[in-house]
């Protein structure tokens, strides 16, 4: 049942820059897309294949919510925000990260 | 959203995920124009980057709590869909479910209910039979014996007895009607544990002599002759005459059944060595607790012995060699019918064998059929667990209903089984969930197995590989083709070995209905009028049936009518063992012989043949000569060859007056249809009268339609006379053959389930060849070959795969018809015509399964099959 990541990314990872990328404000899955390639500059390429079921699960766990609206080109889009939920989720999750990152890198530099 | 909304709205998410996705397509593409591709090269670079869309939508839904809900629904019409496009497939899986579990579930309900289930009474399991085994004679425990067991044995904590057999007229409520009477010790309801439904149970005083005038009665008789009043309790009946006071109700469970109980009274004259009117009585106790069977017949062998100086010395040559033989109560009530349940029940386990190899088999066919769609399936991006799951959804839809179908056979083929329980057995008989779920869990483990394989080995095998492999897939074939040939075989060498049982039962039914009987039964109607023993005088029994008889002979369509104390393969019978000649030492014939009143007109209605001498006459009475008949084997044993007629014999051993033999008859099968005729000795009613006579009429038509006109007479003479077995002499012969026709019909059909499957399966496994083969058979075509040549072919093959399994199969049958050797009449375990009527029987089955595929492999068309590489 869970979609295997076809990204490199660590698993979870994907989450948590959907919900970063959303905390700016209400966007459609073009545009997460497009905005994680861009401030990773291109390091991170994000595939359809797994942004659209990630967007769909956290939409289902209610960490974001979603509304149809029209986008910049004129047409229907669906547009993700975060929900409170959402939001204090991204905060623990974002101090994990930064917990984990930290004691890694500890652990990578000692040497 | 709760997952039913969803579920019901799939549709509006299925178009929104649809526009989410194009809308993210189009600005890609959009994106790629902006930098400079063309539009076409745009679109084609956002298809390939993008990744199959329904696979995106797919893993969308299965992110959400939608998934399970929607996507089963479409494995339910997908699956739904392929049933349709191939019913026959589903039925015959549906239905070889069906009848695994069916047969196996009722078969099994009877074996448990029988043997398994403990009795419905206080701690069971140290309930135990006894009797006393002497020279001469059954079994059985002798009054005085039981006696002293009771007194003096270390090893029961109760000990009952019942003797059965007697029955008496009921008068005094409703119709007159007969009913057989247990006569039980007053401890032997409460040794079993058994309470009544309203009432009380009999009092210990009720035990003597002048108390005993009360009665228990059945649930049933109580239902059906006094509409289940509880206000019976205190009332009087009669039983033959003799008022009884109800004192209790007893439940319908309690075995040995009789219509009603009565204490049997411990008076001198049947308790004392001395006497010479012992009962004969069925011994049940209850173990000390720790205490074995063994102990126990010990215990009782020593007070036999001790027994043996108190009786007269007479009794010593009887009493020689005596036995004890103690056994658990529920397996003395078995041990007739325990046979017949094990082997009915390796049948029907024989079947489940069978269907489960069908299945694995069916499923294995269907599976290979559809390997080019799984494969095509998997490269268009099914994920492998999807794949899978699918196919269980398949493999569910048939074993489900399948499992549904095989409870409703189960609870059926329970209901028909019903009645073939011997009445002596406590049996509560329902179909068994525990052996359901077995069987169930049985057929349908072998459809996940062999339904789940196909896409597990799909979905493992890189999709291109499967498409280049064009038609048919090949990758799985040699592997599971020889899987599929070896379970066919199997299911073929299976079926030989029912075939064999039911084809030996089937021809001992035929050799029993062939034995000779020696009377005619046909157009023959008996009816028995039991006199109330109470009646002192013998002479008014004769009387009474000398007039009914007079009146039985004139009723219209009678041709003949005559009277006899025990009709043939009736109730067990009266005999004797010693007879007495005259100028002889000693004459008694080695074992006993039957006797039997008859009036004048017997062997004529009957059609007995007179040998030598003459029948009775009406001059034959009480006051004239004593005279009697024999049979051959009778005269025979006695005489060894010398003239019987005019010889003179005795009951007595100091005999006052002699009986002269005045004719011989031809023997006929009086106890039993399997046994050879026995000796026989007839006297004239009149000369040894008897309070049960049965009427047998010879009539012109349907002998049944006389019942009630037989009845009229006899309730003219006494209101309160009942007429009891009322029968046609086929019903009677019916009936005895009657087990042996149920067990001949259920193998047969276990059979017949059996031969029917492995046509299936050889039908499944040919034309699966044959389709294999296509592009050979092509060839050979092309090159030449015959359709006849073709046919030829794939029938060989056929027959070899039949071979295959009926040589194994007759080894089987050969070690397994041994176990059937006590159901057989009239032929061998081994009858070679039986063994050789089942395989061709099965070798041509199995060439008709095969003719439709070859018939569609001499329809290649070669060039088409050449083709279609």
């Amino acid at each position: 049942m869970n979609s295997p990541a076809k990204s490199d990314l660590p698993q979870g990872t994907l989450d948590l820059l959907i919900l970063r990328t959303v905390a700016h404000g209400p966007i459609h899955g073009y545009a997460i897309a497009q905005r994680i390639q861009q401030i990773s500059r291109e390091a991170l390429q994000i595939q359809q294949g797994s942004l659209y079921p990630a967007l769909h699960r956290l939409e289902y766990r209610k960490l974001l919510a979603a509304d149809w609206a029209e986008s910049e080109s004129g047409r229907r889009a669906k547009f993700y925000k975060l929900t409170a939920k959402g939001r204090a989720h991204l905060k623990s999750e974002t101090e994990d990260w930064a917990r984990l990152t930290e004691a890694v890198a500890l652990i990578l530099n000692e040497g | 959203m709760s997952w039913m909304q969803r579920l019901f709205h799939a549709k509006r998410m299925d178009r929104e995920l649809d526009s989410e996705l194009e809308h993210h397509f189009d600005l890609l593409v959009a994106a790629k124009i902006r930098s400079g591709m063309t539009a076409e090269e745009a679109r084609r670079e956002a298809r390939l980057e993008f990744g199959g869309h329904e696979q995106v939508k797919e893993d969308c839904r299965e992110s959400r709590g939608t998934m399970l809900a929607v996507s089963i629904l479409h494995d339910l019409k997908y699956a739904l869909r392929q049933m349709g496009r191939n019913p026959g497939f589903a039925v015959v899986t549906v239905l070889t479910l069906a009848l695994g579990i069916g047969a196996n579930t009722a078969i099994f309900g009877v074996l448990d209910a029988v043997l398994l289930r403990p009795l419905p009474y206080r701690d069971p399991s140290r309930l135990v039979w006894a009797t006393e085994r002497f020279a001469v004679g059954g079994g059985g425990v002798i009054s005085p014996d039981f006696a002293a067991w009771q007194s003096r044995n270390r090893v029961f904590e109760q000990i009952g007895a019942s003797s059965s057999g007697d029955s008496a007229n009921l008068t005094g409520v409703g119709e007159a009607t007969r009913v057989g009477i247990g006569n039980v010790t007053v401890s032997f309801f409460p040794m079993l544990g058994v309470r009544p439904i309203i009432g009380r149970l009999f009092a210990s005083e009720e035990g003597r002599v002048g108390n005993e005038h009360v009665a228990l009665l059945s649930e049933k008789l109580w239902r059906n002759q006094f509409g289940g009043d509880s206000r019976v309790l205190g009332k009087t009946i009669q039983l033959d005459g003799k008022a009884y006071t109800v004192v209790g109700v007893m439940p319908a469970s309690l075995r040995p059944a009789a219509d009603l109980w009565t204490p049997f009274a411990m008076d001198e004259a049947r308790f004392s060595p001395q006497s010479p009117n012992w009962a004969l009585l069925s011994v049940v106790a209850r173990l000390r607790s720790g205490v074995g069977i063994r102990e126990a017949q010990s215990d009782l062998m020593v007070i036999t012995h001790q027994m043996d100086q108190q009786y007269p010395v007479q009794a010593a040559r009887f009493r020689a060699h005596e036995s004890v033989e103690v056994l658990p109560l529920q397996a003395f009530l078995v041990h007739n019918v325990r046979p017949l349940l094990l082997m009915l029940q390796g049948a029907a386990a024989l079947v489940l064998l069978i269907a489960c190899a069908n299945v694995a088999n069916l499923l294995l066919s269907r599976g290979l059929a559809r390997d080019r769609e799984m494969a095509v399936r998997a490269s268009l991006g099914a994920r492998r667990l999807r794949l899978i799951r699918q196919s269980l959804t398949e493999a569910l839809l048939l074993a489900l209903p399948g499992c549904g179908l095989g409870g409703l056979a189960g609870y059926l083929a329970t209901a028909i089984l019903k009645p073939l329980i011997p009445p002596t057995l406590s049996v509560d008989l329902h179909l068994d969930l525990r052996i359901f779920t077995f069987c169930a869990a049985a057929l349908v483990l072998a459809v996940l197995v062999f339904g789940l394989a196909p896409a597990v080995i799909a979905s493992r095998i890189e999709p291109g590989e499967a498409l280049r492999n064009s038609g048919v897939g090949i990758r799985t074939d040699r592997h599971s083709h020889r899987l599929r040939r070896l379970l066919t075989a199997g299911e073929v060498g299976l079926s030989v070995v029912l075939m064999v049982g039911s084809g030996l039962l089937a021809h001992s039914l035929l050799r029993l209905s062939e034995a000779p009987l020696g009377f005619d039964p046909h157009g023959i109607l008996i009816s028995t009028v039991q006199r109330p023993v109470t009646i002192a005088d013998p002479n008014e029994f004769a009387e009474f049936f000398r007039m009914a008889l007079e009146r039985v002979q004139k009723l219209p369509g009678v041709t003949s009518a005559a009277l006899i104390s025990q009709y043939p393969l009736g109730p067990p019978h009266n005999g004797m063992s010693r007879l007495n000649i005259q100028g002889a030492e000693q004459a008694s014939p080695p074992q006993g012989f039957r006797v039997t009143g008859i009036s004048p007109d017997y062997f004529r209605t009957m059609r007995i043949r007179l040998l030598d001498g003459r029948v009775f006459n009406d001059t034959d009475t009480a006051i004239t000569q004593p005279v009697v008949i024999l049979n051959d084997v009778l005269a025979r044993t006695l005489f060894h060859g010398r003239d019987p007629i005019g010889q003179r014999v005795s009951f007595l051993s100091t005999p006052t007056t002699w009986m002269v033999v005045v004719g011989v008859v031809s023997a006929q099968r009086s106890d039993s249809l399997e046994e050879e005729p026995g000796a026989e000795m007839f006297l004239p009613y009149l000369q040894q009268p008897s309070f049960s006579m049965t009427f047998a009429l010879r009539t012109v038509s349907d002998p049944s339609a006389l019942a009630g006109a037989v009845r009229g007479v006899i309730q003219q003479m006494d209101k309160n006379q009942p007429v009891i077995d009322v029968a046609t002499m086929d019903d009677v012969i019916a009936s005895a053959i009657a087990p042996r026709r149920f067990n001949a019909m259920l193998l047969g059909i276990f059979a017949l389930l059996a031969l029917m499957l492995a046509a299936v399966g050889i039908y499944g496994v040919m034309s699966y060849s044959v389709v294999q083969r296509r592009q050979e058979i092509g060839i050979r075509m092309a090159l030449g070959a015959g359709r006849r040549n073709v046919t030829r072919m794939v029938v060989r093959e056929g027959a070899v795969l039949a071979c295959a399994g009926i040589a194994p199969g007759i080894v089987a049958a050969l070690v397994t018809s041994r176990l059937l050797a006590a159901f057989l009449f009239g032929v061998t375990p081994r009858d070679p015509a039986t063994f050789c009527g089942v395989c061709a029987l099965l070798l041509v089955v199995a060439l008709i399964a095969c003719y439709l595929p070859a018939r569609r492999a001499s329809r290649v068309d070669p060039m088409a099959a050449l083709r279609y590489e």
